[in-house]
């Protein structure tokens, strides 16, 4: 009797222990198997090369799931997704303003309103036939994104479509988590009206095309057009452009508008965003053959930040802080970089871009007092690509999105008209800067599209300035340039010493030159 | 001892009893001190708890808001930080690491003192020697291990793992040493009792006072945990308490009367489980440290 | 002596529960906590290749992540910026740790230790005893992560918080003290705030083991007329010392591990280098790098492990069963006797 009992115990525990051991073992043959069927993938992506001449390449992936499953860090796109893809598919859509949580910024943490309290985000129910629409969205900033999807992976739940940044979109597109889109029957044919950054962008080391953009990110300088005038006798942004041409004219127009603001207001508002401009200008990547670049520029950049923050031509504010938002309703400072997602102004209360925010909404403090010129270079700024993982069991909805966002004029004409964003089509740009028809109400009912069409013609960015490395290469930037003005550093060699040395605690594979 | 200084002459008692007075008022003053910055702060917590921003923001005050229901409200609506998930899934973990941990180790102990086996020596040695080895020294190989087999983002390496401790086994043996009647044993044997329901109907009761000490510390340890728990979880809603407490960091929260009340929800339940509590931990901690 | 050798048989018989018994404990122990130990040290030996963050890729790179940690970097050599910024975080880290395990256990064992004396003197008349060491001790129940979010909003820089406002109502300062913004003093309150939480805990240790002592010896001690400064410092303290370096030694493995309330005190992304401890060290090499940095937060792992299972071994020998040692000793002298005795027998 009592050894049975014991026995049974120790049957359990073996069974326990065993229990483990073949978790090991199916874990083990669970990856071989995934690795399989990644390579069959790869396998089958080269059959297509053969046959990517054709312009409708037929769908690989199975298109059998019972919900599709749009990620991304924020709801962005999984909202656009529910607001016009689903409906013109014929599919129903609820939204529960207020129901889905909170706001968030890029850093993860609630957007307030002038009383403190939390914006709040809609819920969104959506069906389309007898598939299920899930919006899986995290709630966090960009650049946490890839510790959320890690474990979204790993955890194996559906996922059919998800959403990647620059900084790090060659970390996914590189991984076994991306697949060629040719397995959901495109090929960088059907996107041939794409601007080409965004193009090179999402083509993996191994030459397929594994993602694409629904917005291209052309930026350029935001203004108080008030200010302008009263401090520079400026009156339109041509005259503008002519006072921020290049860095050197940047610099005096800024001393002359510190100077007759009475040492008030500085020309722009944060480091990060002259850094910005900076960084799509540089002549080299920050890693190239492996080995970390120091181009002149990222040293050029410490020093013309150092001057720039001594004379008070910058503020001291940090980008996506409260005090970036509130800047906007002062003269503490004349303007901001801001790229097309920045811009977006619907007139309404909710789906405006930053620049609206900063304004103190709309009717705010300075809404409608702002305009935009070129700036000093041209410069693009962030765009989100979508990407298809291997595991995706929605192939035609899948394709559906994509093509209804990034690919058809019909569709990407209706969803730039409704919110001002600016969609990756060239034709459409066209049509909508000749139309004219583009009023910003924050920008005076200036048209963006006029100026930042102009940008993106001009933006050279070969993709090889974008590299898998940059975000984390960024982060350890912005913390080095941000202690030089502070004079942690006694010079711009000591700052890049110790860039170096965060560099490369934070990203073993690469080498840094001495 | 006092009885000693009794023989001494009157006037020199008189002296001392008066000396000894001052001396008992002044450490009392002393200790009220001490008690007061114990207090103070998590006193200020709930006052604020109740209190909208502003008002916290004009200054510190003893007497309570009529804020917090609002302050309550506004912290349920908000989006990465849900107390009543946080509290459930950390009464999750801890309930269920606590018991097992508790048991396993009495089971352990118990197997040390009542039986005499070759391994007993080394084995005890060897839980003496892991005793001090922090969790921190194999992190690194333990979440690489759980996501190898797939329990990362689970509540497995939260609870398994807890059930193997050294010091509640040390502590239990250490109990059972001086208090544990193994003629009670040979007992149970003579009546045909088999061993493990002696360990279950005899050894358990007797144990019942170390095992419920070390099951509240146990329970204590393992709620607040955040090392290993934020190593392991990424996903919000699985988020133990301590990590819903660490989003409230974030300067981006203004809202200080609810950042507040998220802190105090973290703490206040704790605080008054502790004073129901207070008299076995008390003992229990002084238990810990008779180690001569 | 017959009953004796049926004892014996009869424990013989019943060894194999003893084995039954502790199997849980130590397959879970085995499993969970040695294999990634084991684990650990492997990869403080490899150099982690795999970009992403659910596959381990390891290379064999000797012992170069020690190297990285522990010696001063070559200039000229390849890896010299690793090298450098490793050493230096390990180093910053370990000053860090070391600077606030001082700041907080020496004021505390003193605060403790006069408590302690206090509590246990029965000459004086204390009331509520019970109440004030139950409400000393309670920090220690609090969640640390709690605690720092506390701290945090009641320390911040901005003339809000409720230090810096009350500190300007009562007119002891003119401008907010940047408490977060200088390391020294962010340091200073991270010590206060262990102190605040652990200094009950160790109060009650001492008192229990104060009350260890036998009284005869504080009777003697006054009948001999020693006052109780001569008492404190010729009696209590010395026959405290084991109780004392146990307290000292488990402290400082403790702090050794210090983390949550370090870590949290950083609010944001930029953790701030001034206040990270060991235990935080390893944490963000491991989970800040853009590849899982494996190699250098496991080579940090294993000098944690050996630094802690060095002051660990002193721990042991206090905690050491003295009665089981006396009992085999006794128990070898008396089989001695007993084969003398044999032989004795056998002379005669």
């Amino acid at each position: 009797m009592s050894i049975k009992k014991t026995l049974a115990l120790i049957a359990a525990l073996t069974l326990i222990s065993t229990a483990f051991v073949g978790c090991d073992k199916n874990k083990d043959s669970s990856k071989a198997s995934t690795s399989d069927s990644s390579s069959k993938a790869s396998s089958s992506d080269g059959g297509d090369s053969s046959s990517s001449g054709g312009s409708s390449a037929e769908i690989k992936l199975p298109t059998s799931g019972k919900t599709f499953t749009v990620m991304s860090w924020n709801d962005e796109f999984p909202k656009m997704v529910a607001n016009y893809y689903i409906p013109d598919e014929g599919g129903t859509v609820e939204i529960k303003p207020g129901e889905g949580g909170d706001i968030v910024d890029e850093d993860g943490n609630p957007v307030t309103d002038e009383d403190g309290n939390v914006k709040k985000k809609d819920l969104v129910v959506a069906s389309l036939g007898d598939v299920e629409y899930k919006a899986q969205f995290f709630g966090v900033g960009g650049g946490q994104a890839s510790q959320y999807y890690d474990a979204y992976f790993l955890s194996g739940e559906d996922v059919d479509l998800y959403c990647v940044e620059a900084d790090f979109a060659l970390t996914y597109l590189n991984s076994s988590y991306a697949a060629p889109l040719s397995d959901v029957g495109l090929t960088k044919e059907d996107f041939s009206k794409n601007y080409d950054y965004t193009l090179e962008i999402g083509t993996a080391e191994d030459g397929t095309l594994k993602g694409v953009s629904f917005q291209a990110a052309p930026g350029g300088f935001v203004y108080r057009s008030d200010l302008a005038e009263k401090y520079l006798g400026v009156k339109t942004p041509d005259e503008m452009q002519a006072k921020v041409k290049d860095w050197d004219t940047f610099k005096e127009t800024a001393k002359t508008v510190y100077d007759a603001s009475s040492n008030e207001t500085a020309l722009t508002s944060t480091l990060g965003g002259i850094w910005q401009v900076f960084s799509s200008a540089r002549d080299k990547a920050w890693v190239t053959d492996g080995t970390l670049n120091i181009s002149d520029d990222v040293k050029n950049f410490l020093t013309f930040a150092k001057e720039m923050t001594d004379n008070g031509y910058v503020t001291k504010v940090n980008q996506w802080s409260d005090s970036w938002y509130a800047l906007g309703q002062t003269d503490q400072t004349m303007g901001y970089f801001v790229s097309t997602w920045g811009l977006k102004d619907t007139g309404t209360k909710n789906g405006n871009g930053f620049m609206t925010d900063a304004a103190g909404a709309v009717g705010g403090a300075t809404y409608g007092k702002w305009a935009i010129c070129e700036g000093p270079q041209p410069y693009f700024w962030g765009g989100t690509w979508l990407v298809v993982p291997p595991s995706c069991d929605n192939a035609d909805l899948a394709k559906g999105v994509l093509e209804y966002f990034c690919k058809n004029d019909e569709s990407m004409k209706k969803y730039a008209e409704k919110t001002g964003d600016f969609v990756n089509n060239k034709d459409v740009m066209a049509e909508l800067v000749t139309a004219g028809t583009n009023k910003n109400g924050n920008l005076g009912g200036q048209d963006q599209f006029q100026v930042l069409n102009k940008v993106a013609e001009k933006i050279t960015m070969n993709s090889s300035l974008i590299t898998e490395y940059d975000a984390s290469i960024k982060a350890s930037f912005q913390t080095v340039y941000g202690d030089y003005v502070e004079n942690k550093y006694d010079s711009v060699d000591a700052a890049i010493e110790a860039f170096k040395k965060d560099v490369a605690t934070k990203n073993t594979d690469i080498k840094i030159p001495s | 001892m006092s009885k000693n200084s009794m023989k001494e002459s009157y006037k020199i008692k008189d002296n001392y009893n008066t000396s000894i007075k001052i001396k008992s008022l002044v450490i009392t003053l002393i200790c009220l001190i001490l008690t007061i910055i114990c207090l103070l702060p998590i006193y200020l917590l709930v006052i604020n708890a109740t209190r909208n921003t502003s008002d916290i923001l004009n200054g510190a005050t003893l007497i309570p808001g009529n804020e917090t229901l609002n302050n309550y409200k506004n912290l349920m609506a908000l989006d990465g930080f849900n107390a009543l998930t946080g509290f459930k899934n950390s009464f999750i973990i801890s309930g269920s690491a606590a018991l097992l941990s508790v048991f396993i180790s009495a089971l352990t102990a118990y197997a040390l003192v009542v039986y005499d086996f070759k391994l007993r020596g080394p084995a005890f040695t060897f839980i003496l020697a892991v005793l001090m080895i922090p969790t921190q020294v194999s992190a690194i190989g333990f979440v690489q291990f759980m996501i190898k087999i797939g329990f990362f983002n689970t509540y497995v390496p939260l609870i398994v793992p807890a059930m193997a401790a050294p010091s509640t086994v040390f502590f239990i043996r250490q109990f059972m040493k001086s208090s544990f009647p193994l003629d009670i044993v040979e007992a149970a044997r003579i009546d045909g009792s088999s061993e493990f329901r002696t360990f279950l109907t005899i050894g358990i009761p007797l144990l019942k006072p170390a095992m419920s000490v070390q099951l509240i510390f146990a329970f204590i340890a393992n709620w607040n945990n955040f090392f290993t728990p934020s190593l392991i979880i990424t996903r919000t809603e699985k988020y133990t308490l301590p990590m819903m407490i660490n989003t409230l960091s974030s300067d981006r929260y203004t809202d200080y009367g609810m950042v507040y009340m998220g802190i105090a929800l973290s703490i206040v339940p704790l605080i008054v489980v502790y004073f129901i509590l207070s008299k076995y931990i008390i003992e229990g901690v002084a238990l810990g440290g008779v180690k001569e | 002596m017959a009953s004796n050798a049926q004892r014996r048989i009869k424990h013989v018989s019943y060894a194999k529960y003893g084995y039954f018994f502790i199997i849980p404990f130590f397959l879970v122990y085995f499993i969970f906590s040695f294999y990634p130990l084991v684990n650990t040290m492997r990869y403080s030996v490899e150099k982690n290749l795999s970009k992403e963050a659910t596959i381990y890729d390891g290379e064999f790179v000797g012992l170069d992540n020690y190297k990285h940690i522990l010696t001063s970097p070559d200039k000229n050599a390849e890896d010299y910026y690793v090298h450098a910024g490793m050493r230096e975080g390990f180093l910053r880290a370990l000053s860090n740790t070391f600077k606030i395990w001082v700041m907080n256990f020496f004021p505390q064992m003193i605060l403790s230790m006069i408590l302690a004396v206090w509590f246990t003197d029965a000459k004086l008349k204390i009331p509520a005893k019970g109440f004030f060491k139950v409400v000393m001790y309670m920090p220690n129940i609090i969640t640390a992560a709690s605690v720092a979010v506390l701290a945090l909003k009641m320390f911040s820089n901005d003339s809000f918080s409720i230090v810096n406002n009350t500190l300007l109502n009562w007119g002891l300062i003119d401008e907010p003290i940047q408490f977060l913004a200088d390391m020294k003093l962010k340091r200073t309150i991270i010590a206060g705030i262990q102190i605040w939480m652990w200094f009950g805990n160790t109060m009650i240790l001492l008192m229990s083991g104060i009350a260890g002592i036998n009284p005869s010896l504080f009777e003697a001690a006054n009948i001999d007329g020693a006052n109780s400064r001569q008492v404190f410092f010729r009696v209590t303290v010395p026959l405290l010392r084991p109780i004392l370096l146990f307290t000292l030694v488990t402290s400082l493995i403790g702090g050794m591990q210090m983390f949550d309330i370090p870590y949290l005190f950083n609010p944001g992304t930029n953790r701030s280098p001034g206040t990270q401890t060991i235990a935080a060290f390893i944490y963000q090499i491991y989970m800040e790098s853009r590849i899982k940095n494996t190699g250098h937060s496991g080579a940090a792992s294993v000098v944690l492990f050996i630094i802690t299972a060095a002051l660990g071994s002193i721990v042991f020998y206090i905690n050491r069963d003295k009665d089981e040692i006396a009992a085999k000793k006794q128990l070898k002298k008396l089989r001695k006797q007993a084969a003398k005795k044999a032989h004795g027998g056998l002379g005669l």
